[in-house]
């Protein structure tokens, strides 16, 4: 009982993102790669598109991975796979900002601009009306709701985002009352 | 958290699910990825021959260079012969000496030889017939006695006049240690 315990943890763990990681990272074996996109590719262009647009999100992501690639060797096992991509990803999205000389507020200005595109929408499309709720938080907020549904948990998004674990906490709690006061309202004009 | 928030928690979570399936990230990003994964393998394979033909190639080097100073201890024994210059002269005293031992030497053997020959080789001598053979008395009142077996011997080699008799003159010669050569007669009487 037991050995088939360990031998069904060895094989999980041998199919986690972090052995593919450490395994690409000693072999550069393209399929290795190809399994960590598969896994964490959309979750990553997600999280940057949510925060950015779809040009700069996958010149992003193009960088990041290019990174995975280049710097396979830096990966450390001791941290997970998922928060040491989508921290490169964020400090590439950052610098990206800064050197086109946007600033995040820019960023949201842009992002505001959608909002008013999405404000035409029809209030019984939920999937729309969630959009609009998520892009017109703040940039600190969305970020941290991101990256808590992506599975992260205070501390990794604590140390994704370079800030105390309250901060994150707060800047959730502030992101999910924000987006709960947009569906509402949008949910009580529908009924009204 | 109330019961109403928690519901909404799941939901926030179902509309993000939702929203990242209607995200997918562009095949363009995967495709371009495993390319640059291509070249990079390809580069990575050039520079870890070129490593490894580096490598060799200077443990060869190195091999070479330690054999050909073990095999060239010529220039050591050459510095080691420098050192022992000082012994050198030393020795080239001691060389001194023996030249001057073996000139000492050959001065004194030719000094025995000038006494053998002023002492006997050209002194001449008055043979008397005695029981045990033959006396030869010379100026010095020296008395020379030959055994039979001398006189036998020096008999046999023909190096004894035969025409000789008791109280003749006679001319001994001798060779460089002093042994008796020979006997013969001398024309002239012995005047001492």
């Amino acid at each position: 009982m037991s050995f088939a315990l360990t031998l069904k943890t060895r094989l999980l763990d041998r199919k986690s993102n972090e052995s593919l990681m450490l395994r690409y990272a000693q072999s550069g074996d393209r399929t290795l790669l190809t399994r960590l996109y598969d896994t964490c590719g959309n979750d990553l262009y997600h999280f940057v598109v949510t925060l950015s647009d779809q040009t700069l999100a996958k010149d992003i992501c193009q960088k990041t991975w290019l990174k995975v690639i280049q710097k396979k060797h830096l990966y450390q096992h001791s941290g997970q796979f998922k928060a040491w991509l989508f921290t490169l990803a964020r400090n590439q999205l950052i610098d990206e900002v800064r050197r086109s000389k946007h600033t995040i507020s820019d960023t949201e200005q842009l992002i505001d601009g959608e909002q008013d595109i999405e404000a035409n929408i029809d209030d019984a499309d939920a999937g729309a009306l969630f959009d609009h709720a998520l892009l017109s938080l703040a940039f600190e907020q969305r970020e941290a709701f991101c990256l808590q549904n992506e599975g992260f948990s205070l501390q990794d998004i604590a140390s994704i985002t370079h800030c105390p674990a309250e901060t994150v906490k707060s800047r959730l709690r502030y992101a999910k009352d924000n987006i709960r006061k947009v569906l509402n309202k949008h949910c009580g004009d529908h009924h009204d | 958290m109330t019961k109403q928030n928690e519901n909404t928690d799941e939901a926030l979570e179902q509309h993000y699910a939702r929203r990242k399936l209607q995200h997918p990230a562009p095949a363009s990003i995967k495709r371009q990825l495993l390319t640059k994964q291509q070249d990079n393998q390809g580069t990575a394979y050039i520079f870890r021959r070129i490593s490894y033909v580096a490598a060799a190639a200077s443990t060869l080097l190195l091999m070479s260079l330690l054999l050909i100073q073990q095999s060239d201890p010529i220039s050591a024994e050459l510095d080691y012969q420098l050192v022992q210059l000082h012994t050198l002269e030393t020795n080239t005293e001691t060389v001194s000496d023996s030249i001057n031992n073996r000139y000492a030497n050959h001065y004194n053997d030719y000094l025995a030889q000038k006494k053998t020959y002023a002492a006997h080789h050209k002194s001449k001598a008055v043979l008397h017939f005695v029981d045990e053979g033959w006396q030869l008395k010379n100026c010095d009142d020296e008395v020379l006695q030959l055994s039979s077996e001398l006189i036998a011997a020096l008999a046999n080699i023909q190096q004894i006049d035969t025409q000789i008799s008791s109280g003749d003159a006679v001319e001994i010669a001798f060779d460089q240690t002093g042994i008796i050569l020979g006997i013969t007669r001398s024309g002239n009487y012995l005047s001492c």
